[in-house]
């Protein structure tokens, strides 16, 4: 294995500052800091990426930050939440980022160049406000000669000083960082044992892929989910099979511990043919036994991310293996919990009542859930964090019953004097613009689009209530502009006009352009 | 006398009532839409079925034919939110019955702020349009001219230079697009031009054609196309309480289908244009218009001055126009025309 020091690259090209911003709206992963009320949030903007240390402290029972402390990587790397490069979603797509007791948070990166993801080149520390020049190469994540396609990091776990990584059919690595000291075994599903890669010849079956690590409540043991059953690692390395026989088989891609009461949770993915059939498991006798505990997991379709518990209540992220879904699942003591419990008429899915997102008032605006955990606040307590696809962070300081959003917003003027486009250029298909304003007192306002020539080409709101607000006014589920007319067809290329009246006789006016269309 | 003029009005008022079938976004081409000279906007954008109308290339190019001598035409305009635009027209009678010309529009916005993803100020763009004329007439006789113009767009969305995470494409041009037009003097009252814009070189005689806005493939293409347009013009010229007046109206079909041919309503768009303009002082005009909904007021004096024993007139002219659908007052636009 090879230990590389970078300690040129990125011990002279980080930045760090204090600022009130986030490294970017775009987070990958959030994780506990060195001290309670300290958060870690990971995020990626177009340029750079890097870690914010945001200091949250609680006022009037919520949430309040503090200061952020932001420190970003050379534009060479880029910070990811796993190594799974097919888009925003994949099977077996867990955040890849642990912390180790020495308080130090490791994070998946590639090099970059330009805003483009070139090349895994491995973990990254990050501790003490800087990333450490150490870090551990993709030579160790994969072994190079024999398996270049597989670089799936199904899970990195962090036992102590030691880095444990899931690795797909690369098997499991284990890395102490002090003392460079690096091991991967293969796991054997006909002699049910962990082999030393050191002593085999060949990576080809039968060794079954591993996808998931997560800690056991004993002391240096762990679970391991594999292709071939869902195992319990003891301390001295010997393997025992879950219980009961249903795990014991099944294709465990994914298994997270921790919660009062102590539970164990496990996702299993059958292949059946071309079908995929998916369920979640829950143990509350240390993995004696497992119940599968949600039915209608298979018909979400989703694979789960990342997991946070709090208490008896584990908040699942989860995320469409096609990316058209992503929010969170709440699971409490007696099973799943959904934020409704009936949908109206007209809506996409019944099984949309399970994921918690917007409509749950867990996000504020229409954004992808990429990441979740749960973290020691100063009164003891444990608040939850989440990270999102363009909306910053949402924050819950009572265990998820409410949550407010944390993300960059640049202060406009207020009365309407200013009307922001966030972003003010469409790039993409489907790509939205917010329309962001100020609002003074509540009022009613209209949202309006005309072409350059001043025709009105869209209608957005009419007569809305909107509150007065120091920050922004918007409603984000509603006020955004999608590139379409009235009509619902794409308008064409160009700068279009945006007015906001209020009915206080205030008119605002932004700009947007949009690359569209196809008319 | 009274009774052309109540004529007159009842054509003007019937296509008033002409229904718009859909709004007209969604649709390139709002450069072409807003046309060119202040003469013009000032009475309503109107112009296909006057001989004084410049550029000719741009308003009915059946009008190069019934040009004799060389004319200039120059203008510019600011609206209110940062738009900026102008024109640039050049035309002379060829032989004795032909008649040349060319004109540049522009269109543009001077401060556009680039906001990104992650709502940080990226600077500021000042992104541009233009559509571009060259056209000739033919006279057919003394009261009928016909002729052509080509037609193509520049715009440069300034962009690129915010973005450094895709190798964005600024310049873009479409291909040559043709149009064809008819005028045609009827007697001392009544003048009529007929135009088909935006005829395209393909099986679907359309103008239309895709945009990849990154080198890099890393944004996706793009398809754009300017409706075929159906334009027709009528004059009346005739006193009315002992001055000069004219009145003028253009009715336009613009076909918004990328097809050769639809007669679904849902796919056309009608619009009518009126304007009147009377001379309340010798070479001095007061006009007013109306498009669609939007109105405006139009000044206009011709004066001459002498250059090398030749007096050489100059029409200088103003419009205040009033954007109806989004209340925008826009007092700055004016116009210069020269004829040798």
């Amino acid at each position: 294995m090879k230990f590389v020091s970078l300690s040129l690259l990125l011990g002279a090209a980080c930045a760090v500052f204090a600022a009130d911003r986030l490294v970017s709206n775009f987070t990958y992963a959030v994780a506990p800091g060195s001290v309670p009320g300290e958060l870690r949030v990971v995020a990626r903007g177009d340029v750079q990426s890097g870690v914010s240390v945001l200091e949250l402290g609680l006022a009037d029972g919520s949430l309040q930050v503090q200061s952020v402390q932001t420190t970003l990587l050379d534009p060479q790397f880029a910070l990811v939440p796993d190594f799974i490069f097919t888009g925003l979603t994949g099977e077996r797509r867990r955040v890849a980022v642990a912390t180790t007791a020495s308080g130090d948070l490791w994070i998946p990166y590639y090099v970059s160049s330009d805003g483009s993801l070139i090349e895994p080149e491995g973990l990254v520390s990050f501790s003490a406000g800087a990333f450490q020049a150490e870090h551990l190469s993709s030579d160790t994540l994969v072994l190079a000669d024999s398996l270049p396609a597989d670089r799936a990091v199904g899970g990195v776990f962090a036992d102590h000083d030691t880095l444990w990584m899931a690795q797909g059919s690369a098997g499991l690595a284990k890395w102490i960082p002090s003392s460079t000291h690096g091991e991967r075994w293969f796991f054997d599903s006909t002699a049910t044992q962990l082999v030393n890669a050191a002593t085999v010849d060949s990576v080809a079956a039968p060794y079954a892929p591993i996808y998931g690590l997560a800690r056991h409540f004993e002391n240096q043991a762990m679970w391991i989910a594999t292709a071939k059953g869902l195992w319990l690692r003891k301390s001295d390395g010997a393997l025992l099979a879950s219980v009961p026989a249903d795990l014991a088989k099944a294709r465990v891609t994914g298994v997270w511990s921790g919660g009062e009461p102590w539970q164990v949770l496990a996702e299993t993915a059958v292949r059946e043919g071309s079908l995929t059939r998916s369920a979640l498991w829950r143990s509350l006798d240390s993995g004696k036994t497992f119940q599968n505990i949600m039915p209608a997991y298979d018909s979400l379709d989703v694979v789960t991310t990342a997991v946070a518990f709090v208490g008896t209540q584990a908040w699942l992220a989860i995320q469409s293996s096609e990316g058209s879904r992503a929010g969170l699942l709440r699971i409490d003591t007696s099973g799943p919990v959904a934020w409704a419990d009936s949908l109206p008429a007209g809506s996409l899915s019944t099984a949309s009542r399970w994921i918690w997102g917007l409509d749950a008032g867990v996000l504020d605006r229409d954004v992808h859930v990429t990441g979740i955990c749960s973290f020691p606040l100063s009164d003891g307590r444990l608040g939850l964090a989440l990270s999102s696809f363009g909306g910053g962070l949402s924050l819950s300081a009572d265990s998820g019953k409410t949550w407010r959003p944390f993300l960059n917003q640049t202060e406009v003027k207020s009365n309407l004097s200013e009307i922001r486009l966030v972003p003010s250029v469409l790039r993409y298909q489907g790509a939205t613009a917010l329309v962001a304003y100020r609002l003074t007192q509540d009022s009613r306002i209209n949202i309006e689009i005309f072409s350059y020539d001043m025709k009105r080409v869209r209608k957005l709101v009419s007569n809305g209530a909107r509150s007065a607000d120091p920050v922004r006014s918007s409603d984000p589920r509603v006020d955004i502009w999608d590139g379409r007319d009235d009509a619902g067809r794409e308008v064409a290329m160009g700068i279009y006009y945006v007015k906001v009246t209020d009915n206080h006789g205030h008119t605002g006016w932004g700009k947007v352009m949009t690359l569209g269309g196809r008319p | 006398m009274m009774r052309n003029w109540l004529m007159a009005l009842m054509c003007v008022v019937a296509a008033g009532w002409a229904d718009k079938q859909a709004t007209l976004g969604g649709t390139d081409g709002f450069v072409e839409r807003m046309g060119a000279g202040a003469r013009e906007l000032g009475r309503g954008n109107t112009g296909g079925a006057d001989t004084g109308t410049a550029p000719s290339a741009y308003w009915n190019p059946g009008l190069l034919g019934m040009r004799r001598d060389l004319a200039l035409s120059l203008g510019g305009e600011n609206r209110d939110l940062d738009r900026a635009g102008g024109f640039l027209g050049v035309e002379s009678g060829a032989g004795k019955r032909m008649g040349v010309g060319m004109a540049v529009l522009f269109r543009g916005d001077r401060d556009f702020q680039v906001i990104s993803d992650d709502d940080e100020n990226l600077g500021t763009a000042q992104p541009w349009f233009m559509m571009a004329y060259v056209g000739m007439g033919y006279r057919l006789s003394r009261i009928d001219g016909i002729g052509f113009s080509f037609s193509f767009s520049y715009d440069n969305l300034d962009l690129a230079s915010h973005y450094s995470d895709a190798d964005m494409v600024d310049n873009y041009q479409s291909p040559v697009a043709l149009n064809l037009g008819w005028y045609r003097e009827w007697n001392t009252h009544w003048t009529s031009g007929v135009v088909v814009r935006n005829l395209g070189l393909n099986s679907k005689l359309s103008a239309s054609w895709q945009r990849n806005p990154s080198r890099d493939n890393s944004l996706s293409t793009t398809e754009a196309y300017r409706p075929k347009v159906l334009q027709v013009s009528l004059g009346y010229h005739a006193p009315l309480f002992g001055r000069k007046t004219n009145l003028w109206l253009d009715v336009l079909d613009y076909q918004v289908a990328d097809t050769l041919l639809v007669f679904d309503p849902d796919w056309h768009i009608w619009k009518s244009r009126l304007g009147i303009e009377t001379e309340v002082i010798p070479q001095g005009m007061v006009r007013l218009g109306l498009e669609d909904r939007n109105p405006s007021l139009g000044l206009g004096y011709t004066f001459q001055v002498r250059w090398d024993r030749k007096r050489i007139p100059i029409a200088l002219d103003y419009a205040l126009l009033y954007e109806w659908d989004a209340e925008l007052w826009n007092p700055l636009s004016f116009s210069l025309s020269t004829r040798f």
